[in-house]
């Protein structure tokens, strides 16, 4: 049996640098791609029950995230990242150049009828999108993103969802850009955007 | 520090009083049997609507010679209190239960976003509310048992911000 004592010792030692003096602020990561990815046609709906395609992500610059609502830590987290990073940028871009926030629901089972909810909580203008097992893989698979939802064959409500933890960006031309990885200190993830869509809208 | 707010609601008259049962409180309740355990900045995540799984963190310190395990967390308003870990493993996050948690002697264990966190499932009354205190009993096993008092409150707020999944980062503003 591996210890468990000693996973907590390694978290705790894996918490310490971001306690240490050691001006990591600017630090972000991301993954620019050399050639922007096309995304497949996909078929979803939007917190309000209207469809939600890929003609919803063109014309504009999106953030997509993969989570679930039940996901007590890491998806509000990065929700609640993404609304400061999007308020950053309200400063420095035009308003149709903001990027539209959009959360992708891959539990569908769990989220549909709490999804509304759910992303107005961190933005008014947040948008949840969710649907079919499938309609979400085709997605998910486009963004070269995972996600598993381990359903339980006892029908149990409590069950795990594994998901990419990242966040693609997506040009009005329904192409991802790059790729983001949560936690984004809001001043430099609005500056590399920022910076990428300058150029982006050249292309 | 939270005994302390507790003091604060007996008054202005009595408040050197206050001021030195505070100390006095913090001792009995806040220090384990071999005068160590110390629990601090407890705080939870304020929930989305209609969600009924919350998180909170919170940072315990041994200041004692001896490890101690934290094996269990109890609060009257949840079902139950489990303690998680979440990790991004290859891009992908996974969550994962721990049965107890280790504070070595001299050191302190962070529970932040993104990395330990305390899983607070049922809640047995309406959604907590931001400012609001819910009461949290963690349970050591050694026996002791100290009560926390953890603030509801956006991440955004105070120093939990910036830390997040698998790497935390200082802030400057």
């Amino acid at each position: 049996m591996r210890s468990l004592a000693a996973i907590g010792l390694a978290l705790a030692l894996a918490g310490v640098p971001g306690i240490a003096p050691g001006g990591r602020a600017a630090q972000l990561e991301t993954k620019v791609l050399s050639v922007p990815k096309p995304l497949a046609a996909f078929s979803l709906e939007d917190q309000q029950g209207r469809p939600f395609g890929k003609d919803r992500l063109e014309g504009r610059w999106s953030l997509v995230m993969l989570g679930f609502t039940h996901c007590p830590d890491i998806c509000p987290f990065t929700l609640g990242n993404l609304a400061l990073v999007v308020e950053e940028l309200s400063t420095r871009v035009s308003p149709e150049r903001l990027p539209q926030v959009v959360f992708v629901a891959v539990d569908p089972d769990r989220d549909k009828a709490v999804l509304a909810d759910y992303v107005k909580h961190f933005n008014d203008g947040f948008i949840g999108i969710t649907g079919s097992p499938e309609g979400i893989q085709t997605l998910v698979d486009s963004l070269e993103g995972y996600v598993r939802v381990a359903r339980k064959p006892t029908g149990s409500t409590s069950y795990q969802v594994f998901h990419s933890a990242s966040v693609s960006l997506v040009d009005p031309q329904g192409r991802i850009r790059a790729t983001l990885n949560p936690p984004m200190e809001p001043a430099a993830a609005a500056a590399f955007l920022t910076d990428l869509m300058r150029r982006g809208a050249t292309e | 520090m939270t005994t302390g707010t507790t003091v604060m609601g007996i008054g202005r008259v009595s408040a050197i009083v206050a001021g030195a049962s505070a100390l006095l409180l913090g001792w009995a309740s806040l220090t384990a049997a071999d005068g160590g355990l110390r629990v601090s900045d407890a705080w939870i995540r304020l929930p989305p609507p209609g969600v009924k799984v919350h998180a909170g963190y919170l940072t315990i310190s041994n200041a004692g010679a001896t490890a101690r395990q934290l094996v269990r967390v109890e609060s009257g308003d949840y079902a139950r209190v489990e303690l998680h870990a979440s990790q991004v493993t290859n891009g992908v996050a996974t969550m994962t239960p721990v049965a107890q948690v280790e504070i070595a002697p001299g050191a302190a264990v962070r529970f932040t976003p993104g990395g330990l966190h305390l899983m607070l499932i049922g809640p047995k009354t309406a959604p907590p509310h931001r400012g609001d205190d819910v009461s949290l009993t963690l349970e050591f096993d050694d026996g002791t048992r100290l009560p926390v008092s953890a603030a509801v409150r956006d991440d955004a707020a105070g120093h939990g911000r910036g830390q997040g999944p698998h790497r935390g980062h200082h802030h400057g503003h």
